[in-house]
């Protein structure tokens, strides 16, 4: 049996068509706090691990983080794209680019790893194997997100870290360096693996 | 940890940002967040980052610019 050697649950992905109609719902329905904002991410990183690599530069992706504490961290993620005529939502894509998320919902389901490095050679090396009895569809190498603008990072006058100047900026500093890579696994579910920066 | 805010590291999550301590709104739904916190102050290890009269902090806070 092999160990990949994860180390908790970070959080779960929500593909969201509007972060901040999502974001009342989360709050005022589910009760989860709201936490962080990262927003207007032309980021060839994160695009990337999300499987995007070849479009990077077309997508305007915004990321809110919400917590239920002691329970679970859900990353809402709205996905714009810019430069097909005008915007569009990421549904208005899905017939045109492979690996586009079919339609808003459940996302990646994201873990930390130990060592990432060693997490995906083992499941390369299992993705790689043609005579492996399941299919693993791996989305990228583990890339390291683009720094961010300082004015990507924020939050709203909903978040419990409205003001809270120097951990938007710490989070901010924080963001380029989880190393991460997804798949996505034989029953359709994708999984993101995160490097433990702790 | 604090990128992703997992519950079951509440004394790191303050070491590292202990200014959430003095967000009442944030420890009253954070049941091991507000242990930690007092665990801290008892040994000393929690700076008061924040005026003792700050109940709600966002709203003594300056306006952020940075809406997400």
């Amino acid at each position: 049996m092999p160990d990949l050697g994860l180390k908790n649950l970070a959080h779960v992905h929500i593909i969201v068509p509007d972060l901040d109609e999502a974001a009342e719902f989360y709050r005022e329905v589910m009760g989860f706090l709201e936490m962080q904002s990262h927003h207007g991410l032309v980021n060839r990183g994160l695009a990337t691990y999300y499987g995007f690599q070849e479009i990077w530069d077309r997508l305007n992706i915004s990321l809110r983080f919400l917590v239920f504490p002691e329970v679970l961290t859900i990353k809402l993620v709205q996905i714009k794209t810019i430069g097909y005529g005008g915007s569009a939502s990421l549904p208005t894509l899905s017939s045109q680019v492979p690996y586009l998320y079919g339609n808003v919902g459940p996302g990646p389901i994201s873990v930390v790893a130990k060592d990432i490095d060693a997490t995906y050679r083992i499941l390369s090396n299992y993705a790689s194997d043609y005579s492996a009895k399941f299919k693993l569809t791996l989305l990228s190498e583990p890339v390291f997100l683009s720094p961010l603008l300082p004015s990507q990072t924020g939050a709203t006058e909903h978040s419990q870290l409205r003001g809270q100047d120097r951990i938007l900026s710490d989070l901010a500093e924080k963001f380029p360096q989880r190393a991460k890579f997804q798949l996505i696994d034989p029953f359709g579910v994708r999984w993101e693996f995160n490097n433990d920066i702790d | 940890m604090g990128w992703t805010w997992r519950g079951d590291s509440a004394e790191t999550l303050l070491t590292q940002y202990p200014e959430l301590a003095n967000i009442q709104s944030l420890t009253q739904r954070w049941p091991s967040l507000a242990e930690a916190a007092e665990r801290l102050r008892v040994s000393g290890q929690l700076p008061n980052v924040l005026p003792e009269n700050s109940e709600n902090p966002q709203e003594n806070q300056p306006e952020n610019p940075q809406n997400g």
